[in-house]
Order: C-alpha cells, then sequence, then structure tokens
C-alpha cells in the first residue's frame, strides 16, 4: 500500500491551484482528484459511510459557493479543501450530535477497500491508538494519513506553522509506535 | 508492533477506504452543482448549458456500473433529494414531438413554490444511439411570465437510446392555465431553432412563502433575511449582507436550516442578486412538513479582497421564525 497519495500527485494538486478553480471545469476536476481523499479524512474522524459521502457533497457544495475566493496563495487547493471538509465535520457534529467526533469504531461500516489481508483487528488495533492520542495529535494524523495533504497544508488546515505539524505528527508517530509496539 | 510494518503504513491501510456503493449519489449532487455555474460574465447561454451537459455527463460515468443500468431520465430524476421529490411528485405530461429526427419527449412536470421542474428525453427518431446533445429552453407560467431564463437545465444523462434533462425554472407567478415550454437543440457556436413546443398543465405549487424580514449584526457583518421559501423540493432564503469588510467581495453564505431535530446546509449554494449583496441561499433537499418553528443559521460568510485575499467573516447569524 501507499501512504502518501497526495504526495505521489502533488503536481497533479499544484496543476489545479494554479489554474485555479473558478470555471466549471476546472471545478469538475478538482472534484475527481479529491473527492476520495476527503472522504477518508471524514472518515477517519468518525463519519459513517452515508455520513462521509453526505459530508463530501457539502464540502464540495460549500467549496462551489466559495470557488471564485479560493487562491492558491492562501496555501493551495489540498488545503482550502480540507479546511472547508474539517469545518463541515465539526458543524455536523455539534449540530446533530449523531455520533461522537471520533474514530472509527466496531460498529461502522468499513466499506469496500480494506487490503483483503489486512485483519480487522489489526485495523481496530490502530484505531484504538490514534483515539488515545491528543487532540492536536490525532486531527494531524487523521489528515496525514486518511487524507493525504503535507504537513505545509495540514498547518494551513489547523492554523499551525509547518513545523509544528511535522513535531505533532512526529510526536504522534513516536507514541503510536510505543503503544503498538 | 507487528509484523505489517512501520505506524506510517499501519495508519494508511486502516483507512484505506472507499465508499460501499462507490461516489454515486454525491457524484450527482455535483453534477447538479454545476450545472448552475455562477460566472461574472456568462458565457453564451447555449455553450453554458452544454458545458454543463458535457460535466455532468462526465460525472455521472464516474458512478458506476448501478448508473449504467438505469434509463437516462431515471438517473437524472434521482439527482438530488429535491430532483426525485419533484419526480415522484409530479404530474404524467408524455408530449412528444419530432422535429430535425429528433424526438422529445416531455415526460413530467411539477411545481413548487421555488421551483418549476420538468423531466425530457431526446432520442433520434428511429436510431437510437448516444446523444450529447445541448439544450436551449423558455418556459412561460400561464401569466405569460418567462421563469429562470438562467437556470434552464439541472442535469443530464445520456445512454445508447438517447439523453433526458430536468430542466428547472424559478418559482411560477401563476397555475392558472397552461404553460409553454419553447426549445431547442443548440449545435456548436449557433442559435438553436426553438423547434419543440409543449404546452401543458401543472398542480397549483407547493410549500409556504414565510416573511422573516429579520436583521441580525454582529460585529463582522450584518445580515438582513426577508422571505424563505420552503417546499417539498429545497428551501430558499432572500438575504442581504452588510459586510464590515468592505474592501471585499464575492460573498458567500455557508449555514443551514434547523426544524425540529432536522438539519439541512445550504448545500445548492448562494446566488447572486441584483447586486452581490442581495442573494439567495438555498438547499438541495426541502421539506414536506413546513408547519413550525425554524431557525437559518448563517456560519459564516466567505469573501475576497481585491488583492485575492480570503476573507472569512464567523458568525454566527441566526433567525427564527414560525411556518404556519
Amino acid at each position: 500500500m501507499e501512504i502518501a497519495t497526495a504526495v505521489d500527485e502533488a503536481g497533479e494538486g499544484r496543476a489545479l491551484d494554479d489554474v485555479g478553480i473558478s470555471d466549471v471545469e476546472a471545478f469538475s476536476r478538482a472534484y475527481v482528484r479529491y473527492r476520495l481523499p476527503v472522504y477518508r479524512y471524514l472518515r477517519a474522524r468518525g463519519a459513517t459511510d452515508p455520513d462521509a459521502l453526505d459530508l463530501t457533497a457539502i464540502t464540495f457544495g460549500r467549496a462551489f459557493a466559495g470557488r471564485h475566493a479560493f487562491r492558491a496563495r492562501d496555501g493551495g487547493l489540498g488545503a482550502w479543501l480540507f479546511r472547508i471538509a474539517r469545518n463541515a465535520a465539526v458543524d455536523a457534529h455539534r449540530r446533530n450530535k449523531r455520533r461522537p467526533d471520533g474514530p472509527l469504531t466496531d460498529g461502522d461500516d468499513v466499506g469496500l477497500a480494506i487490503a483483503a489481508d489486512h485483519a480487522e483487528r489489526e485495523r481496530q488495533e490502530i484505531i484504538d491508538a490514534v483515539s488515545g492520542l491528543p487532540d492536536g495529535q490525532r486531527d494531524a494524523i487523521w489528515l496525514r494519513y486518511a487524507g493525504g495533504p503535507s504537513a505545509r497544508e495540514i498547518g494551513l488546515v489547523l492554523g499551525k506553522s509547518e513545523a509544528a505539524i511535522q513535531k505533532q505528527i512526529q510526536r504522534a508517530l513516536d507514541a503510536l509506535r510505543e503503544v503498538l509496539e | 508492533m507487528n509484523g505489517n510494518g512501520s505506524p506510517e503504513h499501519r495508519l494508511a491501510s486502516a483507512w484505506a477506504l472507499a465508499p460501499a456503493d462507490g461516489f454515486a449519489s454525491t457524484d450527482r449532487r455535483i453534477a447538479a452543482l454545476l450545472a448552475h455555474p455562477e460566472t461574472a460574465r456568462p458565457p453564451r447561454r447555449w455553450r453554458a448549458l452544454r458545458v454543463a451537459l458535457a460535466l455532468a455527463a462526465a460525472l455521472l460515468v464516474l458512478a458506476g456500473a448501478a448508473a449504467g443500468a438505469m434509463r437516462p431520465l431515471d438517473l437524472v430524476a434521482t439527482a438530488t433529494p429535491g430532483t426525485a421529490v419533484a419526480w415522484d411528485q409530479g404530474v404524467e405530461i408524455n408530449q412528444r414531438q419530432v422535429h430535425d429526427g429528433y424526438a422529445v419527449t416531455l415526460a413530467r412536470g411539477y411545481a413548487d413554490i421555488n421551483q418549476v421542474v420538468l423531466g425530457v428525453s431526446v432520442e433520434r427518431a428511429g436510431d437510437s444511439q448516444r446523444l450529447d446533445l445541448g439544450f436551449v429552453t423558455e418556459l412561460r407560467d400561464p401569466a405569460g411570465v418567462v421563469l429562470g431564463p438562467a437556470d434552464g437545465v439541472t442535469f443530464g444523462a445520456n445512454d445508447s437510446n438517447g439523453q433526458a434533462e430536468m430542466l428547472t425554472f424559478g418559482p411560477t407567478t401563476s397555475s392558472d392555465g397552461e404553460y409553454t415550454l419553447r426549445l431547442g437543440i443548440a449545435g456548436e457556436g449557433e442559435q438553436p431553432d426553438m423547434a419543440w413546443t409543449f404546452r401543458f398543465k401543472l398542480p397549483a405549487p407547493a410549500g409556504a412563502l414565510v416573511h422573516v424580514a429579520q436583521t441580525q449584526t454582529t460585529d463582522e457583518a450584518s445580515i438582513a433575511v426577508s422571505d424563505v421559501r420552503l417546499s417539498p423540493t429545497m428551501i430558499t432564503a432572500a438575504i442581504h449582507l452588510e459586510p464590515t469588510d468592505q474592501g471585499a467581495s464575492g460573498w458567500a453564505a455557508i449555514g443551514y436550516f434547523k426544524h425540529g431535530r432536522q438539519t439541512i446546509d445550504v448545500d445548492w449554494g448562494t446566488r447572486r442578486g441584483p447586486s452581490d449583496l442581495d442573494q439567495t441561499a438555498g438547499t438541495y433537499s426541502g421539506t414536506g412538513d413546513p408547519a413550525g418553528s425554524w431557525t437559518l443559521v448563517i456560519t459564516e460568510l466567505v469573501g475576497e479582497r481585491p488583492d485575492g485575499t480570503q476573507v472569512r467573516l464567523e458568525g454566527p447569524w441566526e433567525f427564527a421564525f414560525s411556518a404556519p
């Protein structure tokens, strides 16, 4: 499994940044490019499959409404979309209190794409470990490994510097290594 | 640590999820959204329609095999919760006309206080084939008023038998008499001939119009809500913005409606009115039971300054009102 799909496709993301998303065709390309990372990030935050799909649509709906305000200099398209997605998830949690704003649980429908050889116990072990992290580290980990944005983009989403995010992620990985070993 | 790798790999594996049924439902919502592009200087109308239809078709292809088994009209009818309601609650019209080798069928129609929705399919007369046509439409209500010329298409889909569209128009001013739909098929770069004309009746529009007439002011902005239209296919609010940041423009309102335990997001976006500060905020879902207490919550305004800097004004601005 490849870890950092967004990093692997950074060139494509930059191309989208360069042209902006004001016109419909560019926005459509951005949607196709980012819908899966946004969906995965929302799933990692604890949304069920249908809720994550709904929030993905809401995210891109909000992005479309505000697309004329988007500028690459504000941190790039990925950071902008993940910030909208995060706000949408927080709004949904605050309004609906449908479920805790936390990681996936045993009761969740986990969709189709878990690798066939990846045991459910392994997945649950990871999820439990991440749920024990401090809030800031947990959010950075969700973004990095479910959504895939870079540390710089995560910093723009969470309002922290790139260096601070790198430290947070490193501390989180150290903590996870201890817990999982 | 088990033998499956580093924490980085294990984290990525744990969240390598995909939607159980693919992105079909999301694709349809976004396709419907893209069919209403707001541009400062709109392109020629038939060109804009072609772009919207082509994108909608492209996104629907992404919906995958499940979508491929459906007829185009079935597909577009379920594009959003609102269009699904329009399809279910609409009336059968079933008028078919053939011109220039194309057979156009006006299958169903629906009206509420937010919009008129018409389901149309097109096929090549005597020769089934995939079509990718752009339409130009003009709908006159029974009072002779042309409805929502900028909103003449929701979005479309096609398959090997032809093409289908859910056409949406602004709210009718009268329901006492016949509507007239004129329709043309646009060729590339040429003004279409409006060869198809359909006359039909629709039931009186459903829904509740509520005069809210409230203004809420924070340090960031003042927002006035004049009217809210609550209907089965969508909810819209007419709003006027007065942000303190006078140097920014292109404002968009983000928020939701609350009705009992139900919340409905303003996911249709906001549409510019007579000025940049007069807008309509709407939803893709409606309500079949508008009676009772409602709250419109605008959580954020997003705009931009001339230098391209994004401006985000945090709310909330809340408007409580009741519908009979």
